[in-house]
């Protein structure tokens, strides 16, 4: 036996049958790239088999997943997101916000800035008041409000001049800090922003 | 004349099946690429790493189906073990060749075309396999040659996926060696394996028939390879 006579069939079938399987072969073959293969890989549905059986929405998935992923907030039960993109573009700001003495009217204020859930905010605050007649509170409030209770996070509150951080937002809503200054000079609290939000007029949330 | 299928009819058929069949479900775009974490482990590797560039090679053929299914169809009627050995050193050499020039030199294959011609590989040896270019044509191309030449198509396509991750100049060729060598052990476990149950499968009554099946399961498989990677081409030539 040489070399060339191994490797084919003993028994190989005649023309008239292979023809058949050939044909039949590429036929099936091309049934499952039309059917099957293009749905799932690349979204394209002749038959319209792909809608109907869901092999669409194997090829849908990557942007529609990651939509959600890049903007919402994290799933429960889900691995944390480490790394994010954002379609809205990345802003920064710095912000004066004078304060009044505690004896008067402005000596409190909410600043407040408008996110997606899910974006991120890097800040900086810091204030010249004496130490312990600062108070701040800095947290999240769901807009709009999905019942008649409001749903409001607290992040960090206490007596304090000054604070570094980041934050993501858990929902869509307004977040940032409730200042007060409970001493009797009036100051000026310093306000670094970094990151994906909108500034909203006066810091205050609309009412 | 009936009889109930023996335990090595059974394994062949799911052997072929198997392979054939995982097709419809299984399969990234670009056939297979190296993906993941070790993709990111690749770009981020400078220097020489020996064994994880061996088992990245191995991993890629052991888990490449369509390097599998041509040595499948390679090996599917060899009976001696010397002419296994010829076939799949034909084979080694051509892609060999082509994945250390093509890595070192930056040889830039479009991926559809040469996964298409991978696909078309397995295609022709299946038809081979069926002595089709005898019964249809009356001539048939030196096997020898074929499976070199196709060889070189397979380690153009090792050495385009390797290439799409950012491989680092610093210990490219030790790097490069390892994961070539990698594959040659990646290939000889599957090949052990396949000829293991091959053998089983020729020892059935039903084999010379379910042979020709199995081919025409792989025939039709290499299409929807070849079929899946063009469409591609067409599909991504315009983004």
């Amino acid at each position: 036996m040489t070399v060339s006579a191994e490797g084919h069939a003993a028994h190989p079938p005649s023309r008239r049958k292979l023809a058949l399987l050939v044909g039949g072969g590429f036929l099936a073959a091309s049934l499952i790239t039309v059917c099957a293969v293009l749905p799932a890989e690349f979204h394209i549905d002749p038959t319209g088999i792909g809608a109907a059986t869901g092999l669409m929405g194997l090829s849908a998935a990557p942007e529609a997943r990651s939509a959600p992923a890049s903007t919402g907030a994290a799933q429960p039960g889900a691995a944390p997101v480490l790394a994010r993109e954002y379609p809205a573009p990345f802003r920064s700001d710095t912000i004066d916000i004078p304060l009044k003495g505690a004896d008067s009217q402005g000596s409190e204020l909410e600043y407040k800035v408008r996110m997606k859930p899910g974006a991120t905010l890097v800040y900086s605050w810091s204030v010249q008041a004496p130490p312990e007649e600062f108070y701040y509170d800095f947290h999240s409030q769901q807009l709009p409000s999905p019942g008649p209770k409001e749903v409001v996070i607290s992040h960090k509150s206490g007596i304090g001049v000054g604070g570094n951080g980041a934050l993501v937002a858990p929902f869509e809503g307004i977040h940032g800090w409730y200042l007060q200054n409970q001493s009797l000079k009036p100051v000026v609290v310093h306000l670094k922003l970094s990151g994906f939000y909108e500034l909203l007029p006066g810091g205050q949330p609309p009412t | 004349m009936h009889r109930p299928p023996t335990v090595q009819a059974v394994l062949g058929a799911v052997l072929t099946l198997g392979v054939a069949l995982s097709l419809a479900v299984a399969g990234p775009v670009l056939a297979h690429g190296i993906g993941g974490k070790d993709a990111a482990f690749v770009a981020s590797s400078a220097g020489a790493h020996i064994a994880p560039f061996l088992y990245l090679g191995a991993k890629h053929m052991v888990t490449g189906y369509d390097h599998l299914l041509f040595i499948l169809g390679v090996i599917f009627f060899l009976h001696r073990l010397r002419h296994v050995a010829l076939y799949v050193t034909m084979f080694s050499l051509g892609h060999s060749a082509t994945l250390l020039a093509g890595v070192l030199l930056g040889w830039r294959a479009n991926p559809y075309i040469i996964d298409a011609i991978i696909g078309l590989s397995v295609a022709y040896k299946a038809f081979d396999n069926l002595d089709g270019f005898k019964t249809l044509f009356g001539w048939t191309p030196d096997t020898r040659l074929m499976v070199l030449v196709f060889g070189l198509f397979h380690g153009l396509g090792l050495a385009t996926k390797l290439q799409e991750l950012q491989l680092s100049r610093r210990g490219l060729a030790i790097n490069l060696v390892s994961f070539n060598v990698g594959v040659e052990i990646g290939q000889l476990i599957a090949l052990s394996l396949m000829l293991g149950l091959i053998l089983l499968w020729r020892r059935s009554s039903g084999f010379a028939r379910q042979a020709t099946l199995a081919n025409v399961l792989i025939l039709t498989a290499g299409f929807v390879l070849m079929q899946e990677q063009l469409a591609g081409y067409f599909i991504h030539r315009g983004a």
